[in-house]
């Protein structure tokens, strides 16, 4: 049983959901207030939160703000069909995927699952847990970062993103292969997801603003991880 | 001065009673001198010349009268006090003798002739009459000569007068016409916040006319419009909005009523959830729809490879096409690149194509074409086509395919699940990117369905222009 906080103004939705997702092992709590969850969601730990956009009390975006600021829970946003602004503040802000409502319940089942998946990290796969790039240093099994020494606080979809990135240094990896292997789904060309986590990872990979952008964007292929020869050679 | 009727009226009035006054002054001016001052150069004249022939006759005798009369070119004579002949040109008529007042110049008509009899007395103290005979030339009347005459003050001034006032009276028409026209024309082009200036604080002259009622009138009518289509579009966006809430929740039962359902009712839940998804779908189309009628212009701009966009849309549209038994064809012409919003241009010719899908016969292609050409004015332009071999459009209803939820046959459209919101979509994004879009019938049936986009170059010109 995985415990989900559900964060929704619908009392109807929320009940119907509980007993929807109770049937696939999800224990949900639900609450109804955009303060109260926020109260909630930070009294314990839960393996996934699901956050609709707008809330009575405290809007959503700023529920995620301030769950933002002390944890790196997965947080899944519901957004409302047909405002993308919504969906990239949400992304921007650091949720790790959302769904516009109304949504039909298995897709969710199916990314809340995706979510999940990654979480609980690639320790199963036969890759090697220790990933090293430069000073980056990658534990999947214990699920932490290093950068020279130096945690780095990663969400999920940030952490499974770079740590696809560094099983291929230097080398482009497509937007496709990112969506299908980091979100789970097939890329959209719509979604521009996949960019909004990319360019978080990359503000946090450079806080220090000492460092050049380790990960590039190659114009209409994909993304790449520099290693530093590369980059010796194209500085030189 | 308020109202047009006045206003024309007054010029009139202004301009007839100019022109007659003016023309009277000049006519007086010009013809009616003095009558003494005429006659008394001619008599001077005269005179001169009797003092000039009786000098001569003292001096020389006829010989020398004659020689002046040469030289003066006239004919004359000179007779003494007493009226007997001393000189005599040849073939001078002499007039009947009676002279009535023999110490005035008189005058008297012999024959073909005037003759002026003029007295004058020499340096010697003898008198002498003088006869000046000047041949009756009948001159012959010219109209074109005597239009002139009588014209010449009246004509000039009436044409000059005349044209500064029409000219007056023109600019109160035309100007606010002009205006209005102007307003009218964006406002048919969907601008609905397009206005007629009205003169403020300008001369009291033109304010409070009909005209300026007019232009007044027409603001209110395209404040009202605004207003109204506003509220419609609000409308339509919150009814989406409030639709969400019981879909989403209609959803979630749906899928506890199939996971408990008997295997004999899963054929009908499955058909509820299709209809649910359509009203997602639907609810999806006009949020998006409202969403751009809401956004002005487009605030980010970046090169756009329209090639590689579909090239991106060709696969799933492939299998969709496939699905009914039809086929889609990508004709690249050249590379052609746009400024605009990618996820917009995408959007629009997504819905284009899939609208010639849905309506393609089976086993026919639906072709999408992409190419640079020149437009009109000779701007560079991409230009996207999507041709399908369906039933075509209605001539007389191919302006309105572009509207909301406008659908060719209803029938059909049930089957082909559209809604007929895709097309409005795909209008309002291409305008968005100043473009146009337009649809016409093939020869040999079928629909195609033509987007012209400034292409890269053109369009930076234009950003610039627009973020004056």
């Amino acid at each position: 049983m995985e415990d989900i906080l559900l964060i929704d103004d619908d009392v109807e939705l929320c009940s119907m959901l509980t007993d929807y997702m109770g049937r696939y092992e999800f224990r949900v709590h639900a609450v109804h207030r955009g303060d109260e969850g926020l109260k909630t969601a930070r009294a314990r730990d839960w393996a996934l939160i699901l956050l609709d956009a707008m809330l009575p009390g405290l809007d959503g975006f700023e529920v995620l703000k301030q769950i933002r600021a002390v944890s790196d829970v997965s947080v899944m946003l519901l957004t409302a069909r047909g405002e993308d602004v919504d969906r990239i503040v949400g992304l921007e802000i650091g949720a790790d995927d959302y769904l516009p409502k109304p949504f039909n319940p298995r897709e969710l089942l199916a990314r809340m699952r995706a979510i999940l998946r990654r979480r609980s990290g690639s320790a199963a796969k036969s890759e090697p847990a220790l990933l090293r790039v430069d000073d980056l240093e990658l534990d999947a099994a214990a699920r932490s970062v290093l950068q020279a020494g130096k945690k780095i606080e990663l969400t999920g979809v940030e952490f499974a993103l770079l740590e696809m990135l560094m099983r291929f240094p230097g080398k482009v990896v497509s937007r496709e292969q990112l969506s299908e292997s980091v979100l789970g789904r097939k890329l959209d060309p719509f979604d521009r997801s996949l960019d909004m986590h990319v360019s978080r990872l990359r503000r946090k990979l450079s806080e220090d603003g000492s460092r050049d952008e380790q990960v590039k964007t190659i114009r209409g292929a994909g993304y790449q991880l520099a290693v530093n020869t590369a980059r010796q050679a194209a500085e030189g | 001065m308020r109202s047009l009727f006045f206003k024309i009226f007054a010029i009139f009035w202004i301009a007839q009673s100019l022109i007659f006054a003016i023309s009277t002054v000049l006519i007086v001016r010009h013809h009616f001198e003095s009558p003494d001052a005429l006659f008394d150069g001619l008599h001077s004249s005269l005179e001169n010349d009797a003092r000039r022939a009786a000098a001569a006759y003292e001096s020389g005798g006829c010989a020398a009268v004659d020689a002046l009369g040469a030289e003066i070119e006239q004919q004359i004579a000179l007779k003494d006090a007493a009226g007997r002949d001393l000189c005599h040109a040849p073939g001078l008529p002499l007039p009947p003798a009676s002279a009535v007042n023999p110490t005035r110049i008189t005058s008297s008509q012999a024959g073909e002739q005037f003759i002026w009899r003029v007295p004058i007395t020499s340096s010697s103290g003898k008198t002498y009459f003088f006869l000046l005979a000047r041949p009756h030339v009948e001159r012959p009347h010219r109209l074109l000569d005597d239009l002139v005459h009588l014209a010449s003050p009246t004509l000039p001034v009436a044409i000059v007068i005349g044209g500064l006032t029409t000219f007056v009276l023109v600019l109160f028409f035309t100007r606010p016409i002009a205006r209005l026209r102007k307003a009218a024309r964006e406002l048919a082009h969907g601008n609905l916040k397009a206005r007629v200036k009205e003169p403020v604080g300008r001369s009291r002259f033109s304010s409070g006319d009909e005209f300026h009622a007019l232009l007044h009138d027409f603001n209110h009518m395209a404040e009202r419009l605004e207003s109204l289509v506003g509220a419609q579009q609000l409308l339509l966006r919150d009814v989406s909005h409030e639709l969400r809430s019981p879909l989403a929740r209609l959803s979630v039962a749906l899928e506890l009523a199939r996971e408990d359902a008997s295997p004999e009712m899963v054929t009908q839940l499955n058909r509820m959830e299709r209809e649910t998804e359509k009203l997602n779908q639907l609810i999806g189309q006009l949020l998006t729809l409202s969403s751009m009628e809401a956004i002005e212009r487009i605030d980010r701009f970046e090169p756009v490879s329209l090639n590689q966009i579909v090239a991106q849309m060709i696969p799933d549209a492939q299998y969709e096409a496939s699905q009914r038994q039809s086929s889609v064809v990508f004709l690249g012409e050249n590379d052609c690149t746009v400024q605009g919003n990618r996820h917009l241009l995408y959007r629009a010719i997504e819905n284009v194509l899939r609208n010639a899908i849905q309506y393609t016969n089976p086993g026919t292609e639906v072709e999408i074409r992409v190419a640079a050409r020149q437009d009109k004015a000779g701007r560079s332009v991409c230009v996207v086509e999507v041709s399908d071999r369906g039933p075509g459009i209605p001539e007389t209803e191919i302006g309105a395919i572009f509207r909301p939820f406008y659908r060719v046959d209803r029938a059909r459209s049930q089957e082909t699940g559209g809604f007929g919101v895709g097309l409005a979509i795909a209008e309002r994004a291409v305008k968005l990117h100043g473009g146009q879009v337009s649809g016409r019938n093939r020869s040999g049936g079928g629909a195609t369905i033509r987007m012209e986009f400034p292409s890269a170059k053109t369009a930076a010109g234009s950003t610039e222009h627009q973020s004056e």
